[in-house]
């Protein structure tokens, strides 16, 4: 099985600078992040890493990185569909951002975490 | 595997000239623990505090809460692959300060969590309150990048904790549990007409601030694989995880976990226990079909009829518990769930970020979203303005006063997913 080829859905200045080549930007909150994934998901692409990704909550930190497959399967992926769903219920559920000003410092902490979690998943994905 | 626990109990903690235990007292050499802690060149300086029930002291931001230990007989140290080699523990015999805890505090992200008050409101929400604290405030040396940072603090609580354990080491316990567990196979055919039963403990292991460590291996790059429970009690895995104070499982629970605990209790009367799975929570979709099919598959071959299934953290863990349920019950396995609620704060929301209708046997811990105002304490030791950044705090969360409004899943361990709690919902 070769390597799967993935894009990176972003709204991380820190994981779109590290792989500028294979990241796509969002402009726009964590929801919108998985909003967009979700729209790829409905036209065909895989969900790779799960939309939760760590226990930082998502009505806590603004940063949100999703991988999904890079070219669409003729089918959808009802498993990535329900996971992706079931992740904005959550988004919805937990409320709007609780911080209205981040300090700088806890603002890069908030990057730096989204980013391990993606660096956890790409060196799983590259083996 | 025969494991005996020799409790003594430690009802107070004081400092003194040297670090003994008397009289059910633990004297702390503050000195001695300052200089354990500061061979680390990481660390540029600790403050050592004692925290007591009933204090008017609130400690926060809270990373890991580790119990004393010493291993007076038997293979290996304490915590094997971290502070002593990587022997395998499980037998012999181990000395517990039980009533005591080094309790880790240090800002490693602005954002961190993770509340212990040790009187009002607040302590009835974790059981860390009732334990007599030794508090070590780190401050790293400048510029230390965050996962050093988190990597520092571990090993100084583990290395405090080993340190003070050794005051217990010829001391009579007030009390000496045993535990025995056999090979699989002899394990299985001890209670031939019992049900048998399997424990999966799922371990929180995606990246910085979320890791844990089995005899000193990251969890995460470990397949699913079988560990006696005597292992598990006597420290063979350890916490680095840092977020989602309420349901994480710190050093503490791993070596005091309820579901071991009452599993070997009731093991040959009401059901035969043979054995744990320890399995990983991880961030890729693939990971997550992989470790929990190699769960399911080793399950299966040892033979089991049920498996109770216990979750570390929440959000994307739903979906490893999930995986692991369905996968089990489609084997023909039976299982029972235990896992917390993020049920917003009218409690009125779908609890969990996946579901499954196997899921048909949850045991909750509760809803972390259920909010709780902390009154002011005279004390704090750590860094209080962390309550603004935390998991459940909101901006304004701190008051004037020193209060905090938030959400209880800002305290430690207070919906941990073994169930270790005072709190609990019983029929009457």
């Amino acid at each position: 099985m070769s390597p799967e080829r993935y894009i990176i859905i972003t709204n991380n200045p820190e994981v779109a600078a590290c792989w500028t080549q294979i990241s796509e930007w969002v402009d726009g909150n964590a929801r919108a992040v998985l909003i967009r994934a979700r729209g790829l998901v409905h036209l065909g692409h895989r969900l790779l890493t799960h939309p939760l990704a760590g226990s930082v909550k998502p009505n806590e930190s603004p940063y949100r990185s999703v991988i999904v497959s890079q070219h669409p399967d003729t089918t959808i992926d009802f498993d990535s569909l329900r996971i992706i769903e079931g992740a904005l219920a959550t988004v919805d559920k937990l409320g709007p951002p609780r911080f209205r000003t981040i300090p700088p410092n806890v603002d890069a902490d908030f990057q730096l975490i989204d980013y391990t979690l993606m660096q956890s998943a790409v060196e799983s994905l590259h083996v | 595997m025969r494991l005996e626990l020799g409790k003594i109990r430690i009802k107070d903690v004081q400092f003194g000239s040297e670090t003994r235990v008397g009289q059910g007292v633990l004297y702390v050499d503050r000195a001695a623990v300052e200089g354990i802690v500061g061979e680390d060149e990481r660390i540029a300086s600790v403050s050592v505090e004692l925290a007591r029930p009933g204090e008017e002291v609130r400690i926060t931001p809270v990373k890991d809460v580790i119990e004393p230990r010493v291993k007076v007989a038997g293979p290996g140290g304490v915590f094997p692959g971290m502070v002593s080699k990587v022997d395998t523990v499980g037998e012999g015999r181990t000395h517990v300060l039980a009533g005591a805890a080094v309790v880790t505090t240090g800002k490693i992200v602005g954002f961190q969590e993770g509340i212990i008050d040790m009187t009002g409101p607040g302590a009835e929400y974790t059981p860390f309150s009732r334990l007599n604290n030794v508090v070590l405030v780190c401050e790293p040396v400048a510029g230390l990048p965050q996962h050093e940072h988190e990597a520092a603090i571990r090993m100084a609580g583990l290395k405090v904790a080993a340190y003070l354990g050794e005051a217990g080491r010829d001391v009579e316990p007030d009390e000496v549990d045993a535990y025995e567990c056999l090979p699989l196979l002899a394990q299985a055919a001890a209670y031939p007409d019992l049900p048998k039963v399997v424990y999966v403990y799922m371990l929180q292991s995606q990246g910085l601030m979320h890791d844990t460590y089995v005899y000193g291996v990251d969890a995460k790059r470990s397949l699913p694989t079988l560990i006696y429970p005597t292992e598990v009690m006597d420290g063979a895995i350890v916490s680095g995880n840092c977020v989602s104070a309420c349901d994480k499982n710190t050093t503490y629970h791993h070596q005091n976990s309820p579901v071991i605990h009452d599993l070997l209790a009731r093991h040959g009367r009401d059901f035969n226990f043979i054995g744990v799975v320890i399995t990983n929570e991880n961030v890729t979709l693939a990971d997550k079909e992989r470790s929990s099919n190699y769960t399911a598959k080793l399950v299966e071959m040892m033979g089991a009829d049920g498996a109770i299934v216990s979750e570390e953290g929440f959000g994307n863990p739903d979906a490893d518990l999930i995986m692991n349920c369905t996968k089990l019950e489609k084997k023909g396995i039976r299982t029972v769930l235990v896992t917390d609620e993020y049920a917003g704060q009218d409690g009125a929301s779908q609890s969990l970020a996946d579901a499954n209708p196997l899921a048909d046997a949850v045991v909750t811990a509760g809803n972390a979203n259920e909010v709780i105002t902390l009154p002011p304490m005279k004390k704090v030791i750590g860094h209080p303005e962390a309550a603004n950044v935390i998991a459940g705090g909101w901006d304004g969360s701190l008051a004037a006063d020193g209060s905090i409004a938030a959400e209880i899943q800002v305290i430690t361990g207070c919906t941990n997913e073994l169930g270790f709690s005072h709190l609990s919902a019983r029929e009457i």
